[in-house]
């Protein structure tokens, strides 16, 4: 019998798409009733206004294989699932503010909401796929928002992007994607929207 | 448009611009306006090999995805169309076989182009050659090409002439009528085609039936009504036929007493606005001062309209709330003139009311309850709003909506899943339709019209020439299409007239019986309810508009055929001598409008030095009473700036997030944020019109009903914006106006 | 008296220099994996220009502008030995605290307990007013408490996180707001060397009693230098809280201060347990003299014959 080959679950934004619409961040925001403050996503420009330069990319966590965040977690809040998405438990979480540090993009987020400012627990993406809480229980939902992908559906972000810049998925296929753009190109189109 | 060829609406639709060898985008930002459209543009580019090339004063997010991007002073996109033009005469571009066949007066194009070389497009445009060489190059070498413009266009003095020279750059090239090619108007969001179509104007009837008294008769019989009870609710027979005030002009009816002689001899008493942000029309402040004027003022909106707050007035104002969009059902009409269903998702929260409910109850109060609702046939016992859609379906015959009945729309949309993407072919129980039934979709088993003027499609499957509307010859030349440029499949290889009771039998060799005769006896194409003309048409592959040629001279108009004409407020004062202004206009939709008098005010650029670069952020629609109601959107964009080149803020003494005053020509001033950017150019300002409810520095969030006011506010940049409108529709002009700027 | 070379006067000062120097050096120059050619650029960037994002150089392609606008400059610089830091301070940083145990229980051994000999403990010369005592002991408690919900966030791996580490965890910021004044006050307080300086009744009143010797003076300088790091490092940290889209502009800040912040707090807490050490176990009657705030008088001959001098003086 061999061993099951697992997805490895990832995000790809392309740059030649992306144009700075915020889409992904909204969506994110209202399907996960996520705070004001917190952004679990968010697009970044550089260069912008300077003619030929400027580029747009949408972030949020990329789900690292050997994620900084859980080796530097202090209570070890973090786990990491079989298809790559780095998830953590807000009950364990002390808010300490480290993954922050350590996190390469810039993914964890605190709210601000205790006395006198003080942070509380940490806000990440999850790929839409919840947390430790029983699977679409409202405990999963108020604190890591829907769980999409236990319900075979795409994350929200990339549901929404308006030009289909941003792909998330097993990175074989979301590989084969970008291939395919970068082959297609000139050659007519051939596929149909993915956006539709 | 609709002077050019007959319709005046988007001629192909999103999908097919996947189609475009080359995508010449004017005067839009469909990245930060239509990032949908935008995936369809980026797809064509992908995957087709598409150039896309922009046209823009600004550097915008769409321009950040162009091959090519020209940045031209703003109101000069005549000059450097005419450029174009001039490149593709020289170099025989064009394409002479479609203009011989089916363009009338190209020949007044080509001798208007002469004076516009290179050189002299760059002074003007401030464009340099080279690039108006290049983009001029790539798209009339590609085949096809697609134009894509916007309000950047058409909110000109010359707003008329930018959209018929557009038009006449694709006839030139040959672009129109083919999948990947024509002419692409983006609408600003998702049913202002549908409300178009509707007649939301004040110089139509529903359909673009024009106000004569033919048009009032034939909507009498199709609404049910006596047509002399119709006219009896007008002042006059005159009043019943005039244009009524536009949008843009409405303040001056109120204000400017002298205007009463063109309102039956009385300035505007009351306002009723329904879902319209009105102050995003250029001269805010004098919209202020028209709405303390009036008697009596009605906003009925799911939101408290920006309007509402920035009347100081105390009494005799009414906030209506309505239903949202989700609480509610019935069609929208996307820019393609594709229907979809939109159906409730939930009642209508609170105290709002659907509009029709509201409308409704207006009517039983003034007594016309009965007449209101008698169009759709049934009494007091109809459906809302399928009897209602199936009225608009049987009565919209010029736009061909007899196919769109509600049955329809609702099974398009509910299998929408098996429509190609692309061309909007169905499949399965939808297959040889066109998604959303594209208006025009001439009887039921029409499958709509994905793109427009299509000659090589038999007009039962979409295809059809350009319309026979302005008659079909002018001084001895005919104006119907040549021999050979007809729909696939038609009766008549060449042009011919539009279908009339007289012509059918002519037409289209089908003998009617008696009853026939008798039933359309005096009827053409677009008044017959039997369906007999348009039926028998299609059997003969005809278009029942006729068939003939585009021009490009419209007589009648200001401007025959279009011409550059500097901005009332122009930056350059040197070329307003030889580019003047038209005279100024009494009665331009019951208004006096001053076009040469205001540009020779004064020389307004020693005073204003600064030109305004207007456009909305994407995460706003309009003024922004939705969206500013969104905490999320609030949050990305929760103030109103202005953008400043760094090297002009650095002379201005302003530096990045500053606050800074920004006084227009008129008497409006603001006071905004300095936000440093490079996408303007060095005499530029950018202001986004998505903000309201601040005032000159004053907040009014104070003046919203509790709990209603929005999450972020900002001063409203119409205040700002110059005088202007357009010289035949009376479109505000808030692209080209001058300001001055200082630190606060 | 024994002869007073310039060694033997300043053996304290050159000690400490010695043992901090080749303890650092052999930290930085073995163990760590800091960029510390960044780490000394960086503050002097920040100063000059004003600007945290911490891009010391113009990016040299689109790639790194990039990850420079999305998620800050040089992540390699700092934040992987904020990582380590972390991750090891669980595992290894319990041992240099044994360690200095051992010492201390060396030295109790070898030295034993400085005893003064009291024969008349009614007279008693008041030490510490009522306000010398209250900060004192403030500072002990708040400092106590600092280093227990200090703690408890690295050895989050041994409370597993929780509720009731979170509270810790989120009362160490308000503690160390409580600390601010405290610190000020001590620090004010213990400035003994200001006698130098002025002599006034006010700072007579103010100052503790006694003058420094060199072990202490290295002591105080250090909580001070070392608390005004935390301080600002902690409060900065707490207070600079950047949201996504300011994260690129800040996050170098906040780790290039964490990092100060987990430095100071090794040194200031090294001294201190010196301190308590050679305070509350080295020699004995301290305890009694800071709660009552008295001593008696040959307790002061014998061991603190400065202080005496000191509050003689005034009289």
């Amino acid at each position: 019998m061999s061993k099951p080959e697992y997805a490895r679950m990832k995000f790809y934004c392309d740059e030649d798409l992306c144009i700075d619409c915020n889409g992904c961040v909204v969506a994110c925001k209202e399907a996960h009733e996520v705070p004001v403050g917190i952004n679990r996503r968010k697009v970044v420009t550089i260069n912008e206004g300077i003619v030929g330069k400027e580029i747009s990319l949408s972030m949020a966590c990329m789900h690292c294989t050997d994620a900084p965040c859980q080796q530097v977690c202090p209570v070890d809040c973090f786990y990491i699932r079989v298809d790559g998405i780095v998830l953590h438990d807000k009950d364990k979480c002390i808010g300490c503010g480290y993954c922050l540090f350590a996190c390469p993009f810039g993914a964890p987020q605190f709210p601000q909401d205790g006395a006198f400012g003080i942070k509380g627990k940490m806000d990440k993406c999850t790929m839409c796929a919840g947390g430790p809480e029983e699977t679409n229980s409202p405990a999963e939902f108020n604190k890591y928002g829907q769980n999409r992908i236990a319900e075979g559906k795409v994350p929200m972000c990339a549901s929404m992007c308006s030009t289909k810049a941003l792909l998330v998925g097993d990175s074989t296929e979301v590989a084969a994607i970008k291939t395919y753009r970068s082959v297609a190109h000139g050659k007519g189109i051939s596929t149909q929207s993915y956006g539709w | 448009m609709a002077n050019t060829w007959g319709y005046g609406a988007m001629t192909n639709h999103l999908g097919d611009m996947q189609n475009s060898k080359a995508i010449i985008i004017f005067g839009a930002n469909p990245a930060s306006n239509h990032p949908i459209a935008m995936q369809h543009i980026l797809k064509a580019k992908e995957q087709n090999g598409a150039k896309i090339i922009v046209i823009d004063p600004r550097y915008t997010k769409t321009a950040a995805k162009s091959d090519i991007y020209c940045r031209i002073r703003t109101g000069t996109d005549i000059a450097f169309l005419y450029g174009m033009i001039r490149l593709i005469r020289d170099n025989n571009w064009y394409d002479k076989s479609f203009i011989n066949d089916r363009v009338y007066g190209m020949e007044e194009i080509f001798k208007e182009c002469e004076e516009y070389t290179p050189e002299h497009v760059e002074d003007i445009t401030g464009c340099p050659k080279e690039l108006l060489i290049q983009a001029a190059t790539a798209f009339a070498t590609a085949e096809p090409g697609c134009l894509i413009w916007n309000q950047g266009w058409t909110q000109h003095t010359v707003g008329s002439s930018n959209t018929r020279l557009g038009s006449i750059l694709q006839l030139v090239l040959g672009n129109m009528g083919k999948p990947g090619g024509g002419t692409n108007i983006l609408r600003g969001h998702d049913n202002v085609q549908g409300s178009t179509d509707m007649g939301c104007l004040s110089d139509t009837l529903p359909g673009y039936y024009g106000l004569a008294e033919g048009s009032w008769k034939y909507f009498a019989s199709q609404w049910k009504v006596d047509y002399e009870w119709l006219k009896g609710r007008f002042k006059s027979k005159e009043m019943m036929e005039a244009k009524g005030f536009s949008l843009s002009l409405w303040m001056n009816g109120v204000l400017d007493e002298a205007n009463a002689k063109n309102n039956a001899g009385t300035p505007l008493k009351a306002l009723v606005c329904i879902g319209n942000g009105i102050s995003t029309i250029t001269q805010t402040h004098k919209v202020k001062e028209a709405l303390d004027k009036l008697d009596l003022v009605v906003f009925i909106d799911p939101y408290v309209n920006d309007a509402a707050v920035i009347t100081t007035r105390d009494n005799n104002l009414y906030l209506l709330p309505a239903a949202s969009q989700v609480e509610c059902s019935g069609t929208v009409v996307n820019t393609g003139r594709s229907a979809q269903w939109r159906s409730k998702v939930i009642e209508p929260l609170y105290e709002a009311r659907p509009d029709e409910e509201i409308l409704f109850d207006f009517a039983k109060r003034m007594g016309f309850y009965d007449e209101f609702t008698a169009g759709m046939g049934k009494g007091k016992d109809f459906t809302w709003p399928e009897d209602a859609t199936d009225e608009i379906a049987r009565s919209l015959k010029t736009v061909g909506f007899q196919g769109r009945t509600a049955a329809r729309v609702k099974k398009h949309t509910e299998n929408w899943h098996l429509f190609d993407t692309t061309s909007l072919k169905g499949r399965g129980p939808v297959s040889k339709e066109y998604y959303g039934l594209p208006w025009p979709c001439w009887t039921q088993e029409h499958p709509g019209s994905p793109v427009l003027y299509n000659i090589n499609l038999p007009v039962s499957q979409g295809g059809m020439g350009f319309r026979t509307r302005f008659g079909t010859e002018r001084n001895g030349v005919s104006l119907l299409a040549a021999d050979g440029a007809a729909p696939v499949g038609s009766r008549i290889k060449g042009g011919y007239d539009e279908i009339t009771s007289q012509n059918i039998e002519n037409l289209s060799g089908i003998k009617l019986t008696d009853e026939e005769k008798k039933l359309v006896e005096g009827k053409n194409w677009k008044t017959d309810d039997s369906g007999i003309l348009v039926r028998n048409a299609l059997k003969a592959g005809l278009a029942p508009y006729g068939n003939a040629r585009a021009r490009t001279i419209v007589w009648g108009f200001r401007d025959e055929i279009p011409k550059h004409r500097e901005p009332l407020h122009s930056f350059r004062q040197d070329l307003v001598k030889r580019y003047p202004a038209v005279a100024d206009i009494e009665n331009h939709y019951r208004t006096t409008v001053r076009y040469a008098s205001e540009q020779n005010a004064q020389n307004w650029v020693a005073d204003y030095p600064i030109n305004i670069v207007s456009g909305r952020v994407v995460e706003h629609m309009g003024t922004g009473t939705e969206t500013r109601a969104s905490k999320y959107l609030a949050e990305l964009s929760g103030e109103m700036y202005g953008e400043l080149h760094p090297e002009l803020a650095a002379k201005l003494g302003i530096r990045d997030g500053e606050m800074m005053w920004v006084y227009g020509t008129g008497e409006g001033k603001i006071k905004i944020k300095c936000k440093y950017s490079y996408r303007v150019d060095e005499n530029s300002v950018f202001l986004p019109q998505n903000f309201s409810g601040v005032w000159s520095g004053e907040s009014l969030e104070s003046r919203y009903p509790a709990g209603t006011a929005p999450h972020s506010f900002g001063e409203n940049s119409n205040q700002v914006t110059s005088y202007g409108y357009d010289q035949q529709t009376s479109c505000p002009e808030t692209k080209c106006s001058l300001v001055r700027i200082e630190r606060a | 008296m024994q002869s007073s070379t310039f060694f033997t006067r300043n053996k304290a000062y050159i000690f400490t220099l010695l043992g901090l120097g080749l303890v650092g050096f052999v930290f930085v120059g073995f163990m760590m994996i800091m960029d510390w050619e960044y780490f000394l650029k960086y503050p002097l960037h920040v100063i000059l220009t004003g600007d945290t994002s911490g891009v010391l150089s113009e990016p040299t392609s689109n790639y790194q502008a990039m990850v420079n606008a999305a998620f800050g400059p040089s992540y390699n610089s700092i934040a992987p030995e904020i990582i380590r830091a972390s991750n090891e301070r669980q595992e290894f940083i319990w041992w240099v605290f044994v360690a200095e145990i051992a010492i201390f229980c060396f030295m109790y051994a070898k030295y034993g307990r400085k005893v003064a000999i009291v024969t008349n403990p009614s007279d008693e010369v008041q030490v510490f007013s009522i306000f010398h005592r209250a900060v004192i002991w403030l500072n002990i408690i708040v400092i106590s408490a600092l280093i227990i919900t200090g703690f408890n966030i690295t050895w989050g791996m041994r409370s597993g996180g929780g509720d009731i580490a979170f509270f810790l965890r989120s009362s160490h910021e308000m503690l160390g707001l409580v600390w601010l004044p405290l610190w000020f006050a001590m620090t004010l307080v213990a400035f003994k060397d200001a006698k130098i300086l002025f002599n006034n009744s006010l700072s007579k009143k103010l100052i503790l009693k006694g003058s420094y010797s060199p072990m202490g003076r290295i002591i105080f300088i250090v909580f001070v230098i070392m608390g005004a790091s935390l301080l600002f490092s902690g409060i900065t940290i707490w207070y600079l809280h950047p949201d996504a889209y300011t994260h690129s502009e800040f996050i170098q800040l906040k780790r290039y201060l964490l990092y100060v912040h987990f430095g100071a707090s090794v040194l200031i807490m090294f001294f201190l347990m010196d301190f308590v050490y050679s305070v509350m176990v080295a020699v004995k009657g301290n305890l009694k003299g800071l709660i009552t705030g008295k001593y008696p008088r040959e307790h002061l001959e014998q061991l603190a014959p400065d202080v005496l001098k000191d509050i003689e003086e005034k009289r």
